[in-house]
């Protein structure tokens, strides 16, 4: 498959595409399936990389229902509110936050569930921020947690 | 930085060696940005019978050649329920859960997650015909004796992109 790189000084744009003709440097939102890259579309691109491992908190066994907590991260710094992306490495693994990403369960033995915890992660117009969503009953505590967390910072304001 | 062409094929690399670019990878690309928009979601109580619903909300329009929607949302409204409430959460696809409630949660018995678990409420993002979709999936039990449930109104803030890869 041919691969052509053009670009032009004339009004600034470059892109690559496939294919013998040059239709999608002019139009490329035609001809989408052959473009590789056209300077007229977004690309996130990440441009600051965090690690930490972060503790979330424990829960006392007195305590029943539903709870949400927010736990600041870092200040990204961005002159606006930046899309973000994370792992988590659970179990050993590294786990994308696509949606509630389930963290933590516990048993107590018996037959049912005692409680769990999902989190989500996200960024305002200052901080970069955990968050978290206990379902728990009053049975047993639920322990803290300290998970390695991995935040790329994109270049795309949202 | 290293440019080579050949066989059908650009490849870019840093100073380092690292790939920045090469076109037997797909890119995924950004083809709309669309506007900021608000849904309140009506408060929903509990009847004498068992809900189930899966309802779409309408977001917008995007190229019809889109199939991924990424960016942020944020939920806010009366109660704090929820992952993220009043607060911006990353979107990348999954389901966000809203809402979910029960005595036991979940049971070690195969099958019993279905009896355990008495409410839920989630959503997810999708592009269908060259519109963003957002789908809301609840599940509430019947009112027992005495007491209703209910799932509090709220509003569902997006600023959402979609794109494809290629």
């Amino acid at each position: 498959m041919t691969v052509t790189l053009l670009g032009k000084g004339s009004n600034g744009v470059v892109s690559i595409f496939t294919g013998d003709d040059d239709l999608p440097f002019g139009d490329p939102l035609n001809h989408l399936d052959r473009i590789k890259f056209h300077s007229s579309l977004a690309y996130p691109k990440v441009i600051r990389t965090e690690t930490r491992n972060h503790v979330f908190d424990s829960y006392a066994t007195s305590l029943m229902g539903t709870f949400t907590k927010t736990y600041d991260l870092f200040a990204h710094g961005r002159p606006g509110q930046p899309w973000v992306l994370a792992s988590a490495t659970i179990g050993g693994n590294k786990v994308a936050f696509a949606g509630s990403l389930p963290v933590q369960m516990g048993f107590s033995g018996s037959t049912q569930t005692q409680w769990a915890r999902w989190v989500t992660i996200g960024a305002d117009a200052t901080h970069v921020r955990a968050f978290e969503y206990v379902v728990k009953n009053n049975n047993t505590s639920m322990p803290a947690i300290t998970i390695p967390l991995t935040v790329w910072v994109t270049d795309e304001l949202l | 930085m290293t440019f080579t062409a050949s066989s059908g094929r650009i490849v870019a690399t840093d100073a380092n060696g690292d790939v920045k670019l090469d076109t037997d990878e797909g890119l995924f690309h950004v083809i709309t940005s669309l506007p900021a928009v608000a849904k309140d979601i009506a408060v929903l109580n509990t009847s004498t019978a068992y809900t189930d619903l899966t309802t779409e909300y309408d977001i917008g329009a995007c190229h019809s050649s889109c199939t991924h929607v990424v960016g942020a949302v944020r939920f806010s409204g009366s109660g704090a329920w929820g992952v993220a409430f009043d607060r911006w959460t990353t979107y990348l696809g999954g389901t966000l859960v809203w809402a979910m409630t029960a005595p036991g949660l979940t049971s070690q018995t195969s099958g019993d997650i279905y009896a355990h678990v008495h409410t839920y409420c989630g959503y997810r993002f999708f592009v269908r015909n060259g519109r963003v979709v957002m789908e809301r999936r609840l599940v509430m039990p019947s009112n027992p004796p005495g007491v209703w449930l209910a799932i509090k109104a709220h509003t569902i803030t997006c600023k959402l992109k979609a794109g494809r890869f290629t």
